[in-house]
């Protein structure tokens, strides 16, 4: 009795040990991961590893005593539950009352979980295998959708809980088999984990040496295709691998855009300088568009559909004629009226922006896509030429904080202008209030409240903006900021709550999302007209090329606007500065030479060839004569000099007598003699093409590729289906490998046996008898699934022959005394045994019925006993 | 096919010598009901010229069976056996068992009157009760098959076979034979208490079993039984087995839980013992199951272990693993066809 209490403190012991610790750790681990990402678990993963400690520990011990589990199951929910009742009936405040019940219910399923799994360990045989599956199932799923598919991420995510699923299943069952203990037995034991640790890491080390090219090709593919998070990022990934600005924007809880290697995203020339300064380059934010709507329910900045006085030009610039151009006037002149602008020239050169995609600074009204400079073709994509109403006010400099006197002394100029502004009274009702507008709810009026606050000192609108903009610029006593720019902000501690609200109450730390959404709405709560806008932060990194731009993938932004009567939008950005990306380690590349413009160009077809004066007969439909735009509805015959024309196809270099009939294009002239022809607006487009020369010189005439076009369009498709198909083929290879793998331990019983069945057969001169003698031995081995470690001969008289009434204690005797005899053995032995093996095996299959057979030869365990068997047998027999 | 006649010829001869050990354990077991095994066991012991010590409780049967064993192969003939039984007490003297010189009035002279130990067949009852001294007297005869007194030495019986018995739980006022003691008899068995069938089925039948206790036959005599052993001798050992058995030997020296283990003699004994179970069994081979049967009864005695648990399973392990290895062999050195 002693003993077997001694027995049972060993087993707890070592389950306490090899079981629940190494659960501990992994848990204290996820309960650490977790605190670091839900607030609900709201940083106390030291208590909370307690608490399910003692979960596992008491349960552990009580049920490795026979207890059963039902009974102080039910007592330990009734416990929990009747503590639940008090909590929520104590005389508590309301919010103190909801936080101890939120803590309560960590707690309590907590220690629940760990009392399954003391429970599981102690009582349950497989729970090992149940607990590993869930494990590696939730893994899984969080790293699908949460994680970004990295070869080092999998490595430290799966790795330990593989590592631990692996370790967990084995000690269950190695611990299963400990019955007695003893110091030799536990050595062995001992011996036996760290041999398979050690096994499994070299393993594991062996598979990431092998691997680890498949897993980075892997990686490319997965990075192109995922669109796991709609919100992560402001950017989209396209198919083709270029990015557009998405069309929504919510403050999550994490961004998605800390990436190691951000892709350059364009390059732009900004003919801006200040006025007063003009040496100095004043950079511009770029807009790709306005989330003028607010969804309160989801907290989604959106796009609206209908603006009043909709100031945004969008045009598609892939969609226009090269140096042809699409302009807006009514934007134009609506943003001219207001004082201190000007318009200012934006060359962009595209790299891997979506052709759909169109970026300008604040207020772009034109549009004119450029030619690429042959050298830079490869680098840029396109281009294009953008003209803005810039107002002097704007510029990037407005609210950092800056040390250069230049700039000091600029941001006090526009703040000494800006302060004229009082009131918004000659505001349109229907401008003022769609930009003004706020959602109700509990957030709003707290973040009014704040507003108030933090404006109380302040009298003119530009003094509460500076207000608003000190207020998130703010440091604490000791210097450091209070708010902080990150990418993972972490989610409220109740999942319904406003992330907004969250950032700007309590967690003080939010990326650019927060920044631009807490502040548009504290200066709407002010009165004043904003409006959130999502582009590019432009970043003035050295000025070695003054006035031009690198954009890289990490500088998507949002920020808001501010109307000013009479002086119109202004950017305003509040973010907080993220280092990273002001340190950004991208270079600024060589910027392409200046654009070349076209002083002619005009879109037509070819009508006929002179290949002896290089000359074309070419019907004229479109033409642009310095900046100006004709269209003709018939098309008019122009002939063309083509003799130091470059003409192309795509990209590709062509003869002129490559050249044929019915060929359309384009041709485009940059020479200085056409410059002089300046059409005037009211001359009529007879008189404008009797201005050109006959023949026109023309420098570069394109062809149009649309047939090469389409084609060009289906390459990517094929290659994507192509890499599509090849990830098939992989995974097919993998699949059919695993399913040949699984036929054949499936089938290796059945393959032994017809092995040892066919050499029986063979009257080779080498004993075959000895094969008569495996075959029944493996018959009998894989249907007769008792555990037995008899001698061949006892088995065969005591078990297999009084079960299937057969004849083998008598064959076994005859091979028996083949085997070890100096004397042959007779003929009608020999006669018997060669036989024999027929008689014996209908005998036994009678015995069976047909799926039972089908069943146990299935059974590739049973195979491994007959090899791993052990014939002698431990009892004492004397 | 004249050889295969020769074999025939052979077997047959071989069959008939080996009916007439089966005709003793018959005959014993007329008596001594349920113990088949273990009278083949002793039965081997008698053929391969060896000594048995039988261990057990009070009223198992050892004494019968060593009276009818005795008996089946005596009579009061000269041609047969002699059976002779001592008591073992504390205050027996080796002369009670030798033997002693007495002076012979007719003659005028010291006669040697020869002691019960000048018999074919000795039950030495409860040995460990006897003094050391008495202990080594009769094992030195047993190992010897002589005795010296004084300066004449006697030689015993052509056969010579001791059945020592003694009883495990009295220790009070007991001598323990020492293992080096031990090591003189070929097996030590432990009869056991028979099944509940055979234990009703004596209870039903005892006063048969009584009447053929006093009319046990004689079924061998002392030729015939010298004949039997000079048969075990031929019996046949391959070279498979003689590996098992030097294995085994060698396994108990390698064991860490083993203090004292077996020696050569002792492999030389277990090989002795295995042919006689052969024989006793009808086969003129020895089989793997032999070892199995036998190496407990064998071994198991002459090895000092470190440890109670090493006491229970490390000859067996060391078995278990001939056995298996000798199960999964193929033998190539022949030709089925």
């Amino acid at each position: 009795m002693k003993n077997v209490e001694k027995n049972i403190l060993i087993k707890i012991l070592l389950h306490l040990i090899f079981l629940c610790i190494p659960t501990l750790v992994a848990t204290a681990f996820a309960l650490k991961g977790m605190n670091e990402y839900y607030t609900v678990v709201n940083n106390n993963w030291f208590a909370q590893t307690c608490f399910f400690f003692a979960g596992i520990f008491i349960s552990c011990i009580l049920f490795n005593f026979r207890l059963r589990f039902l009974p102080i199951t039910a007592i330990l929910a009734a416990v929990l539950i009747i503590a639940q009742t008090i909590i929520a009936n104590a005389e508590l405040s309301e919010f103190n009352t909801f936080f101890y019940l939120v803590q309560f219910r960590v707690f309590s399923v907590l220690f629940v979980t760990g009392w399954i799994c003391g429970w599981g360990f102690a009582r349950f045989k497989n729970f090992a295998i149940v607990f590993a599956a869930i494990i590696v199932v939730i893994a899984v799923f969080i790293t699908v959708s949460e994680m970004e598919f990295s070869f080092a991420g999998i490595l430290k995510t799966f790795l330990p809980i593989i590592l631990f699923a692996f370790y967990i299943i084995y000690m269950s069952a190695a611990m299963r088999n400990i019955t007695t203990f003893s110091r030799s037995r536990f050595l062995i034991f001992l011996r036996n984990l760290l041999g398979i640790l050690a096994l499994f890491f070299l393993l594991m080390f062996a598979i990431g040496l092998l691997m680890k090219s498949t897993f980075t090709d892997i990686e490319k593919t997965w990075d192109k295709k995922s669109d796991k998070n709609e919100f992560d990022g402001l950017l989209e990934r396209n198919q083709d691998s270029t990015y557009k600005m998405k069309d929504k924007m919510r403050p999550n809880p994490t961004f998605g855009k800390g990436k190691d290697n951000p892709q350059p995203m364009f390059v732009a020339y900004i003919n801006n300088y200040l006025d007063y300064a003009q040496t100095i380059p004043s950079p511009l934010y770029f807009v790709s568009h306005y989330l003028t709507d607010f969804d309160t329910f989801t907290e989604t900045f959106e796009k609206d559909t209908i603006i009043p006085y909709d100031d945004l030009f969008k045009p598609l610039p892939a969609e226009i004629d090269l140096y042809f151009s699409k302009s807006d006037t009514a934007i134009m002149n609506t943003a001219l009226r207001d004082s201190l602008t000007k318009i200012v020239d934006v060359d962009v050169y595209n790299i891997n922006l979506s052709p759909a995609e169109f970026v300008a600074p604040l207020t772009s009204f034109f549009c004119q896509p450029v030619a690429v400079e042959d050298n830079y073709k490869t680098l840029f994509k396109s281009a294009y030429r953008v003209k803005s109403v810039v107002s002097d006010l704007n510029g990037a400099y407005f609210v950092y904080p800056s040390r250069d006197p230049m700039l000091l002394n600029y941001q006090q100029i526009r703040y000494d202008i800006l302060a004229s502004v009082n009131d918004f009274d000659d505001l349109p009702e229907i401008f003022y209030n769609y930009y003004t507008s706020l959602p109700d709810n509990d957030f709003i009026d707290s973040l009014k409240n704040l507003t108030k606050q933090i404006t109380s000192n302040s009298e003119t609108v530009v003094e509460k903006i500076i207000a608003i903009r000190d207020y998130f610029f703010a440091v604490d006593e000791f210097g450091a900021p209070v708010f902080k720019y990150t990418e993972n902000p972490g989610i409220p501690g109740i999942p319904s709550a406003s992330k907004l609200a969250h950032f700007l109450f309590e967690s003080h730390k939010g990326y650019c999302a927060h920044f631009a959404g807490a502040t548009l709405f504290m200066l709407r709560a002010c009165g004043i007209p904003a409006r959130l806008t999502v582009g590019f932060a432009t970043v003035d990194r050295s000025d070695k090329n003054k006035g031009w731009y690198w954009f890289y993938e990490d500088q998507a932004h949002a920020w808001v606007q501010i109307y000013f009567p009479k002086f119109g939008w202004i950017d305003f950005d509040t973010t907080i500065g993220n280092d990273d990306m002001e340190e950004s380690p991208q270079p600024d590349g060589t910027p392409p030479m200046q654009i070349n413009k076209a002083n002619f160009a005009g879109v037509g077809k070819i009508i006929s060839l002179d290949t002896i004066n290089n000359l074309i007969d070419f019907a004229l439909q479109k033409m642009t004569l310095n900046d100006f735009e004709y269209i003709f509805e018939t098309p008019e015959n122009i002939v063309l000099d083509m003799t130091s024309a470059k003409i192309l196809r795509d990209t590709v270099q062509l003869k002129f007598s490559e050249l044929s009939d019915n060929d359309s294009g384009l041709s485009l002239s940059f020479d200085e003699n056409m410059k002089t022809l300046q059409p005037t607006p009211n001359l009529s487009q007879n008189e404008v093409l009797s201005m050109l020369p006959t023949p026109v010189p023309i420098d570069e005439f394109r062809i149009d590729v649309d047939k090469n076009k389409n084609e060009n369009d289906k390459k990517p498709d094929t290659q994507n289906t192509k890499s599509q198909n090849e990830n098939v083929n992989i995974l097919e290879i993998c699949l059919i490998i695993i399913a040949v793998l699984l036929a054949l331990m499936l089938a290796a019983p059945y393959i032994i046996f017809r092995y040892y069945k066919y050499k029986s057969k063979l009257k080779t001169k080498n004993a075959n008898i000895f094969y008569v003698y495996k075959a029944a031995m493996f018959l009998l081995n894989q249907l007769y699934n008792e555990r037995r470690n008899l001698t061949p001969l006892r088995f065969a008289a005591d078990v297999a022959d009084k079960k299937y009434k057969t004849d083998f204690e008598k064959f076994i005797i005859i091979y028996l005394k083949f085997k070890y005899s100096d004397k042959e053995i007779l003929t009608d032995e020999k006669e018997f045994a060669n036989n024999f093996y027929n008689d014996f095996e209908k005998k036994i299959k009678k015995n069976h019925k047909k799926t039972e057979i089908i069943k146990r030869f299935l059974n590739i365990k049973q195979t491994i006993k007959f090899y791993t068997n052990n014939y002698g047998t431990t009892k004492r027999s004397y | 096919m004249e050889q295969q006649n020769e074999a025939i010829e052979k077997s047959e001869q071989q069959s008939q010598t080996a009916s007439k050990t089966q005709l003793l354990i018959d005959n014993i077991e007329t008596v001594i009901k349920g113990k088949r095994s273990k009278i083949e066991m002793i039965v081997s012991v008698l053929l391969a010229r060896g000594h048995i010590l039988l261990e057990d409780n009070p009223g198992t049967g050892k004494t019968l069976l060593a009276r009818t064993l005795a008996q089946s192969i005596s009579a009061n003939d000269t041609r047969s056996l002699q059976f002779k039984r001592i008591q073992f007490t504390p205050d027996l003297l080796p002369m009670d068992l030798i033997g002693s010189h007495i002076f012979d009035d007719a003659k005028k002279d010291f006669v040697f009157k020869k002691g019960p130990l000048f018999c074919n067949v000795l039950l030495a009852d409860e040995i460990n009760r006897a003094s050391p001294k008495v202990q080594s007297a009769l094992l030195e005869s047993m190992a010897e098959n002589q005795i010296s007194i004084g300066d004449v030495t006697y030689k015993l019986q052509n056969l010579f076979f001791a059945i020592a018995t003694q009883n495990p739980i009295e220790t009070e006022g007991t001598y323990p034979l020492p293992e080096a003691q031990l090591d003189r008899f070929f097996m030590k068995l432990s009869l056991d208490y028979v099944d509940d069938e055979t234990e009703a089925d004596i209870y039903r039948n005892y006063l048969q079993i009584d009447e053929n206790l006093q009319t046990v036959k004689q079924v061998l005599d002392l030729p015939t039984v010298l004949e039997l052993q000079a048969e075990v001798d031929k019996i046949y050992v391959h070279d498979e087995i003689i590996l098992a058995i030097r294995n085994i030997v060698t396994g108990t020296r390698n064991d860490t839980n083993i203090l004292l283990p077996c020696s050569t003699r002792s492999g030389i004994i277990f090989l002795k013992c295995l042919k006689a179970f052969a024989f006793v069994n009808n086969r003129t081979y020895v089989i793997e199951d032999d070892i199995k049967t036998l190496a407990h009864a064998v071994l198991h005695h002459r090895i000092i272990f470190k440890t109670n648990d090493a006491r229970k399973k490390s000859l067996a392990h060391l078995v278990d693993a001939e056995i298996t290895r000798l199960a999964r062999l193929r033998i190539y050195d022949k030709p089925y066809y």
